[in-house]
């Protein structure tokens, strides 16, 4: 039995001697890499694309880190294959952040200038890595139909129902949102109040509780959603007469591939019910990570009619 | 298709083994390894009759029991035979006298006197229970000494010996730690004889260490992949800070603990959420207590233990992996008596006694200090209270030959952290059961009925964490009757049903504070069982059977049933030497929600199986040996094959909202476990080495899951010191846990308005580049605790102090790095740990 405990004290150590290789670490080799983003944007001259570093913090605490990852003296373009644009390396100093970031702007480009084409962007970075993404600008024009109402009536039981001209669907996320102004001390800003998404009715069916980019070409708000919003209003300003009402905006925004996956990606990591721990990561850039996307916003205004201001008096609506 | 090989596989044996035994015995004598068909020479002269037949049993390696008073006084025989079987010769030798040869099994013979009809037999059936307190001896052997055949309890002390010749004989119980004890039983031809075993526990030194089925005495017992553990076994491993049934079953080779801060394990390379633990047959879905730190069994109800590391019998169901079997004891059924225990974590009482003729027991347990757990979470405060209480009413005859056992348990847990910014967590299980064990009183026939419900809830509350808060409760009903019918050959046939209706409800909840319940419905299963366990023959024992669902939990509809085939098969090749196999399939309807790549799931909400997926299956292949050395020497070897289908995975590619949460995928594991036991008295010493490989499958990712690890080996040493002293020392060693390494991070675009696309510096945040999903492994894990104990008898009082060394040489395992810092969190440090209990 002697022999049997030594033997079971030599194991022991023996393993304990075999395992003691203790070397561990939760990083690996560096990554080296780059993160490029560029929203091209249907309703504006002015373009943006940025152009981010991996970095290695000191352990893994990546929230503290606060050096300048923002890349300088890259070449961005972007081309339709016959027109091709360069970026502007510009330098700025950042206020929140406390340093001076880079970035790249396009002054007096309007996408629509490639519309219905394939537009190609190419960041070549000083270590002379080339990243690539492409997307296409094809807004369509969208002509809202005929039968919205230029003055929207008071009936509750009604709906402001939106039906496009365009053939067949496409993808798009609505909003309606209810101007105002608000007079402060003499001061007058100007405000707007979004009737929340979910309160809309579309033609596919169920939506998410955050704005989505589905296929459709119909979709309405009823009317008592958008008078519960007015009320809210109402309700939270006081006194309620220094409020004007103006009108409402109606519209919708499009982007495209994979902008709104990205988009929807984050919202639901964040917003929605999901209890994963990291989302999923959503890239179109070649040899790097980040988006190349364009987007859209088509709107238009509409009207409170007179009868409104029998439930609203409180309220002054200006249109009247 | 995989079914489909299962079936054809079970239908191959079931058809080899017919044939087996439609086969005339000694028609094909040479080349089995069936001692009967061996063939000998014999050469006798002028021999006693007596002589000459133990001169055959000792030549052909058989056994012949028979009473000298049958034979004529001082009658010699001669014979000269060669290339006879035993059989023939002893047939020979008795020709001229007025008795028969009787097979008991194949190489087992008794000589009757003519007048007995061989065929004519009868059956003993004995209650084993303790002495002191009438509390059922499971696993216990009994074996009639003129036969040398015998049988082992069922988990109610229960055994049944068929096909027995009419006659007188000895019939011997014997169980760890208890007197042996003997009773003659007069077999009369076509009736059941009923005895009553009540054992002495052994006053002078029990030798408890031993595990109570290592002998079995039936040597072709379908037991592939089971382990039987005695009460007394977990008392003398060290304990930690509290006695845990969990952590004993991390001693066995092919479980692997998920580290010293859980009581969750992991079996043959399946997460811990594929385990089931039954208490009195009831469901109890969260069994841990702290964070998954304890079990919430408080050990002093229970009176047995089954573990079933996979390919478990048909009677069971609704695991992928394991089934751990709990049966609580009854209480005392002849005196009043109580308990106290303290530990450095929690105080405990029971108090059983006789009640109206049965018994009652009840049992408490409650955290009053939670300072020591600060050790286990990097110094932490961890502000939880937990409590644990059964009952128990137990009526042993409350019909002729009905045992009604009427149980309830309740465990709480709550987590109240001071600060408003961490979230706080509750969590409750109620269990209610009945349980009617009927035994027919004229035939070998038993009836078990179960009615139950299990419920658990559990809540995160978010307060001002990052916590997403969620609300969880499943309500489990069920009914099942299971029949157990045992045949003169000894084969024994079960039938059963079960109908079980499950709610559960799962509400999460988003930023905006709208809650939605991701649960399925509610929903109904009916299924039935039927197996038959062909044990006729001393060294072959088969056991094959289907579970049929007709419905799924997630519809409760017709057509939307599966089935669950089961073999499991021991072939003894010799005393010594057994070979087994297994194969089944099992489902699991009933899962959690939890994210695999995290080390702790705080909270791991239980619901059925969405609609939208198949229910999990598992196609388990197990193949073992064991070999018995010496009667202190037995090892076993098994290798094991674990497919899983539709395993409902989280999804990881989750992008909307509306996308569903689980996917199907699917895992591999496999591997080969080793175990020894060398028990000569006093000591024992113990080994258990695993090696095993899993992977998984999901969403077209192929990893290995963090679950994958690939050794494990376990050593135990323990000494009866005598005097009341006892020591053990235990060694465990696992090889790392697979991790994912960070390479390094990037900006990510956290866009929450499209409407504003420009100046995107705001709203960057850190995103962690992994590396190789899983690829690298924490470093080994391993530690060496000691424990002494010392039980004192003061009059009416005992006490048992009890002293135990955690990690004796202060290893530094890792339990977590912090993703946010890359901070190394340990596990225990050394920690010396006491209790005291009282007993009256």
């Amino acid at each position: 039995m002697k022999n049997m405990i030594l033997s079971f004290i030599l194991l022991s150590f023996g393993f304990l001697f075999i395992s003691c290789d203790d070397t561990f670490s939760p990083k690996g080799e560096f990554q080296e890499g780059y993160t490029l983003y560029c929203v091209l944007d249907g309703n504006s001259s002015h373009q943006e694309a940025y152009l981010l570093r991996n970095y290695n913090p000191e352990g893994l605490n990546a929230e503290e880190y606060n050096l300048d990852r923002t890349v300088t003296g890259a070449q961005i373009k972007i081309s339709n294959g016959s027109t091709e644009l360069q970026f502007d390396d510009t330098t700025e100093f950042n206020e929140s952040l406390g340093y001076s970031v880079s970035y790249y702007k396009i002054e007096n480009f309007i996408p629509s200038a490639f519309l219905n084409q394939t537009v190609t962007i190419t960041a070549q970075t000083p270590d002379g890595k080339l990243l690539t993404g492409n997307t296409n600008i094809d807004t369509k024009h969208i002509n809202f139909s005929a039968s919205t109402k230029k003055e929207l009536p008071y009936d509750v039981s009604d709906s402001l129902r939106i039906l496009f001209l365009s053939d067949g669907l496409f993808q798009f996320t609505p909003f309606l949102l209810i101007n105002y102004r608000e007079i402060i001390n003499g001061d007058t800003s100007y405000n707007k109040k979004e009737v929340p998404f979910d309160y809309a009715e579309t033609s596919s069916g169920e939506i998410s509780i955050y704005p989505d980019y589905k296929l459709r070409n119909r979709y309405s708000y009823p009317i008592a959603n958008i008078a519960y919003e007015l009320k809210k209003i109402a309700n939270a300003k006081n006194p309620a007469d220094r409020i004007k009402i103006l009108n409402l905006t109606l519209g919708i925004l499009q982007v495209t591939n994979p902008l709104d996956i990205y988009y929807k990606t984050y919202k639901t990591f964040s917003d929605g019910f999901s209890i994963k721990t990291q989302e999923p990561n959503i890239t179109n850039i070649q040899n790097a990570n980040g988006i190349f996307a364009f987007k859209s916003i088509s709107s238009i205004n509409i009207l409170f009619r007179r009868d409104w201001n029998n439930y609203f008096a409180n309220l002054a609506l200006e249109q009247l | 298709m995989k079914k489909l090989i299962l079936f054809s596989f079970i239908l191959t044996l079931l058809f080899c083994s017919y044939s087996y035994s439609q086969t005339k015995r000694g028609a094909d004598s040479i080349g089995t390894n069936s001692k009967i068909f061996n063939v000998y020479s014999y050469k006798i002269t002028e021999m006693p009759i007596e002589d000459a037949l133990l001169y055959v049993a000792n030549k052909s390696n058989v056994s012949v029991a028979f009473s000298k008073d049958i034979f004529p006084k001082n009658k010699k025989v001669s014979l000269e035979i060669e290339n006879s079987t035993a059989k023939e010769a002893i047939e020979t030798l008795i020709r001229n006298t007025n008795t028969n040869l009787v097979s008991i099994s194949q190489n087992k013979f008794v000589v009757i006197e003519k007048m007995k009809a061989p065929e004519e037999t009868g059956s003993i059936r004995g209650n084993v229970t303790d002495s002191t307190s009438g509390e059922s001896l499971a696993f216990s052997n009994a074996y009639i000494k003129e036969l040398n055949t015998g049988a082992s309890t069922n988990d109610k002390g229960i055994f049944i010996i068929t096909a027995v010749p009419p006659g007188e004989y000895t019939v011997v119980v014997s169980f760890v730690g208890y007197m042996q004890k003997e009773l003659k039983a007069n077999v009369v031809s076509g009736k059941l004889t009923q005895l009553d075993f009540r054992l002495r526990p052994n006053s002078i030194e029990i030798q408890t260490v031993e595990k109570v089925g290592d002998r079995l005495a039936e040597s072709n017992a379908t037991d592939l992949g089971v382990e039987r553990i005695s009460i007394k076994d977990l008392e003398k491993l060290p304990q930690g800070v509290e006695t845990d049934i969990f952590r004993s079953l991390q001693y066995l080779p092919g479980v692997k603990s998920t580290g010293d801060v859980s009581a969750r394990f992991f079996v043959r390379g399946s997460p811990s959420n594929q385990n089931v633990v039954l208490l009195n047959n009831i469901p109890i879905y969260h069994p841990y207590h702290s964070l998954g730190m304890f079990s919430s069994i408080d050990p002093e109800m229970i009176n047995n233990i089954e573990f079933y590391k996979g390919g478990y019998p048909v009677e069971y169901t609704g695991a992928l992996s394991s089934i751990t079997k709990l049966i609580s004891k009854d209480g005392n059924k002849y005196s009043m008596s109580s308990k106290a225990q303290i530990s450095m974590l929690t105080a405990k009482a029971s108090l059983e006694g006789p009640i109206g003729g049965g018994s009652f027991l009840l049992t408490g347990r409650k955290s009053y200090n939670t300072r020591i757990l600060k050790y286990f979470l990097d110094d932490k405060n961890l502000p939880i209270d937990f409590f644990d209480a059964s009952m128990s009413l137990s009526f042993p005859n409350l019909f002729p030959g009905g045992n009604v056992k009427i149980f309830g348990y309740f465990s709480g847990d709550k987590l109240d952290n001071a600060s408003p910014k961490e979230a706080d967590f509750k969590w409750a299980n109620k269990l209610f059961g009945l349980n009617w064990f009927q035994i027919s009183q004229e035939s070998p026939l038993f009836v078990e009925l179960n009615f139950y419900y299990s419920g658990f809830e559990g809540e995160a509350i978010q307060n001002l964490s990052s916590i997403r808060p969620q609300k969880n409760s499943i309500d489990d009903i069920s009914l099942d009757v299971n029949l157990r019918y045992v045949y003169d050959s000894k084969d024994e046939l079960d039938i059963g049903f079960k109908i079980q209706e499950v709610r559960s409800y799962l509400e999460v909840q988003n930023l905006a504070g709208i809650t939605k319940d991701i649960s399925g419905p509610k929903g109904t299963n009916i299924d039935f069982f039927s197996n038959y366990k062909f044990l006729r023959y001393e060294n072959i024992g088969l056991d094959f059977g289907t579970r049929i669902n007709l419905t799924r939990l997630a519809t409760g509809k017709k057509g939307s049933g599966f089935f669950e085939p089961r073999l499991i098969s021991t072939f003894r090749i010799s005393d010594n030497v057994a070979l087994k196999f297994g194969a089944g399939l099992f489902t699991q309807e009933i899962i959690t929600l939890s994210d695999e790549d995290e080390l702790i799931n705080i909270f791991e909400p239980w619901f059925i199986t969405p609609s939208y997926l198949p229910p999990s299956h598992a196609l388990h292949l197990t193949a073992g040996i064991d070999l018995k050395f010496s009667k202190d020497l037995i090892m076993d070897v098994e290798v094991y094959k674990k497919d899983l289908s539709d395993f409902a995975t989280l999804n990881d590619r989750k992008i909307e909202d509306i996308d569903n949460d689980l996917v199907a995928g699917s895992g591999l594991s496999y591997g080969i476990e080793y175990q020894l036991d060398y028990s000569p008295y006093p000591y024992r010493f113990h080994l258990g080495y695993s090696l095993s490989y899993a992977e998984k499958n999901a969403n077209g990712q192929n990893y290995r899951p963090r679950y994958d690890s690939r050794h494990s080996l376990n050593m135990a040493f323990e000494y009866n010191i005598g005097e009341g002293w006892y020591a053990s020392i235990t060694w465990n060693y696992y090889s790392g846990l697979p991790f994912t390494q960070i390479l390094g991070f990037r900006d990510q675009w956290k866009i929450d308005n499209l409407f504003e696309t420009g100046n995107i510096f705001n709203n960057l945040f850190p995103y962690a580049i992994s590396g190789e999903r899983n690829a690298q492994r924490l470093p080994d894990y391993h530690r060496m605790d000691l424990n002494i104990s010392k039980n004192i008898e003061l009059g009416f009082m005992k006490l048992y102090f009890d002293l135990s060394l955690i990690n004796v040489y202060n290893r530094e395992n890792i339990f977590y790095f912090e993703k946010t810092t890359g901070k190394r969190v340990n596990m225990l440090p050394f920690l010396p740990t006491a209790s005291i209990k009282a007993e009256i």
